[in-house]
């Protein structure tokens, strides 16, 4: 049921992406090109893995075109993401997905947008020593101040959900929170 | 170009929800799930130990033979003790390749009443752990902070003659009645003839060896078991001994505590001396629950039944008695030095060391007659050949002394070894009931050896 639903999602966005990557309206609107960045900020387990790892500091590298609406990107984002224990409980965790960004279409100063995605993650837990890729789903909201023509700086929250509970004997998944400080840049 | 290259890049991020794949374990139910179990006990058996019987608190059994300065009988106020504390800064695993594991980096501290609960009486207690990765161990390092039993009596002479009262320690935080002995423990009297002897620790940690001999023994943690259990035993029960430790105190007043420790029947501790250690006796040993056998049969009542890898000697199990008194070279040693501000310590100090003078003498010179002709130990070299033989004969690692991996006890007359893992096994009875505070001398095994095959699942009947 849930692969059905991957799969029509996917052919949407091929379609999708068939228009030219640089379509944008107006010239002075410089926020809505291609940008490239990345962020860092304090990253936080919750739920049941919070019992095992604590938050940590993390950061990560995104990439976003355009598409033919104007308040609708596409993105690929990727991140690295430690959690440590005070015991001998420790999760590595690299995210690699792609997502939808949608800009609140109103005319502020700053920019909203909400984002969608999915993807995989690696993750690698210690003392176990085992790692293996798992699905993930991720949603988040992004405040960006553009400081210029090249410039953005900008504040973001995701929440990412670890997807387990196809595997026979999970008991639960992973719900992480990501949020930090962004620097990206307008090509 | 640009664009056709970012297409691509965010097709293929697309295309990653579908790469997990079919052969993924449950990674964070896993990363809670603790497979390894770590179970502690306090007895010499591994199942159905004998009772406590503790004798009388001012009983030769009980105050060791170098209480001889404090052995108050009129106006003691000694109790028995009635409590075991254990602090354990941390646990450690090692593997078959010398490498450490931290896998229970957690201060454990334990107070276990001396009665038949879990720890005496078989069952054990779990002490918290995480996992380690898949693996061969082959020693578990028990850091160990503090061992206390509890009341301790300190001895003050006054005009009358002893004055006794409680004596105080610290553990976990809180003023207990007892006494940290782990301090003592450090090293034994042996450690101190040798140079490296400042280097060693026996406590800090305690190591306990993990069997290999069968090698389904030996710890193979493999986190696809649903469990393994660890089981580490220190030989605490029916094996307490009173001892005596005298100090200034504040007011330079020289005052005796009478404290409990672990027997001395393997590293004796003669008077004056604070190295007690080498007598932590512990032996650790794995095996994954469904996957033992059992052995089971009629004896002899109130006896102990081993069961030791078929074809080792059983003299590694036993000891000769009374090894440092049949040292030849057993010198005293020098007192301590004075330190401190009062006179009596240093008039104390030459009164000593006068007696020492004579003591040793007496070994050069058994008959005072100015000859060295009769000396039990006439240079260095057997100096050294007598204590190299006295340190093969309380080593706990090889061929001195080891504690059995499976032993029981007939209360009945009938035994029963549980949890044994598959392998071919001698067993042994004893030919007597053991005394307080003692284990096993050379042949005190009288019975066998008599070899059985455990099979798992099954138990195997053996008539001893």
């Amino acid at each position: 049921m849930k692969k059905s639903y991957i799969y029509i999602i996917s052919i949407v966005l091929m379609l999708v992406l068939s228009a030219n990557a640089y379509a944008y309206k107006n010239r002075k609107d410089y926020f809505n090109k291609p940008q490239i960045g990345g962020w860092f900020g304090p990253i936080t387990p919750l739920g049941n893995i919070s019992e095992l790892v604590k938050t940590n500091l993390g950061g990560g590298i995104f990439a976003r075109i355009n598409t033919p609406y104007r308040y609708l990107k596409v993105g690929l984002d990727a991140s690295y993401q430690q959690f440590k224990s005070d015991g001998v409980n420790e999760l590595q965790f690299v995210p690699v997905f792609g997502s939808v960004i949608f800009q609140l279409p109103v005319d502020f100063a700053v920019r909203f947008q909400l984002k969608a995605g999915a993807g995989a993650g690696y993750l690698f837990a210690k003392p176990d020593r085992y790692g293996q890729w798992d699905p993930v789903f991720t949603g988040g909201i992004e405040v960006s101040f553009p400081a210029g023509r090249l410039v953005n700086i900008g504040l973001r929250i995701d929440y990412i959900y670890i997807y387990e509970g196809y595997i026979s004997g999970s008991k639960f998944g992973g719900h992480i929170l990501n949020t930090g400080v962004m620097l990206y840049f307008n090509i | 170009m640009k664009s056709r290259i970012l297409n691509t890049i965010t097709l293929f991020s697309l295309m990653l929800i579908i790469l997990p794949g079919c052969n993924n374990k449950p990674l964070l139910t896993e990363m809670e799930t603790s497979r390894l179990i770590v179970v502690l006990k306090g007895t010499y058996e591994s199942n159905s130990p004998k009772s406590w019987n503790m004798p009388a608190v001012d009983s030769v059994d009980l105050v060791d033979d170098s209480v001889d300065d404090s052995n108050v009988t009129v106006g003691s106020v000694d109790t028995l003790p009635s409590l075991f504390m254990m602090d354990i800064a941390e646990i450690k695993l090692v593997d078959s390749g010398g490498k450490q594991h931290d896998f229970s980096n957690l201060r454990q501290t334990l107070t276990i009443p001396l009665d038949e609960n879990p720890f005496f009486n078989g069952t054990g207690i779990i002490l918290e752990s995480d996992d380690v990765p898949s693996g061969n161990y082959i020693f578990a390092y028990i850091y160990v902070r503090k061992m206390l039993l509890s009341n301790s009596t300190k001895y003050t002479p006054v005009s009358t003659g002893w004055y006794g009262e409680t004596s105080f320690d610290i553990f976990a935080e809180q003023v207990v009645p007892g006494f940290n002995f782990n301090q003592f423990q450090v090293n034994s009297y042996h450690d101190t003839l040798k140079l490296e002897g400042s280097f060693l620790n026996r406590v800090f940690p305690v190591a306990v060896p993990i069997v290999s001999n069968p090698i389904s023994s030996l710890l193979h943690f493999d986190n696809e078991n649903p469990y393994t259990v660890l089981e580490l035993r220190l030989n605490v029960k029916n094996f307490i001994k009173k001892f005596e430790y005298g100090s200034y105190d504040a007011n330079g007043v020289y005052s005796y505590i009478h404290y409990y420790g672990f027997s001395d029947w393997l590293n004796d501790v003669q008077s004056d001396e604070t190295t007690i250690g080498g007598n932590i006796l512990t032996v650790g040993r794995a095996f994954v629950p469904g996957l033992t056998g059992s052995i089971s049969g009629t004896c002899t009542a109130n006896r102990h039944i081993i069961a030791i890898p078929a074809g080792e000697a059983i003299t590694n199990y036993t000891a000769p008695a009374d090894q440092r008194k049949n040292n030849p070279c057993n010198f005293p040693r020098p007192p301590a030095g004075y330190y401190g501000p009062f006179i009596e310590q240093a008039l104390d100090y030459y009164l000593k060391y006068e007696k020492f003078k004579s003591d040793w003498n007496l070994i050069v010179d058994p008959n005072s007659d100015g000859s060295n002709a009769d000396s039990t130990c006439l240079n260095f070299t057997t100096y050294q050949a007598s204590w190299d033989t006295y340190a093969q004969g309380v080593d706990t690692s090889n061929t001195g002394f080891k504690i059995p991996v499976l032993a029981t006890y007939s209360t009945g007359g009938t035994y029963l070894i549980e949890n044994v893992p598959a392998g071919t096994y001698d067993l042994y009875m004893t030919g007597a009931d053991t005394t307080y505070g003692k284990l096993f001398e050379d042949g005190a095994f009288t019975t066998g050896p008599v070899t059985v095959t455990v099979s798992i699942g099954l138990t195997t009947s053996q008539n001893l």
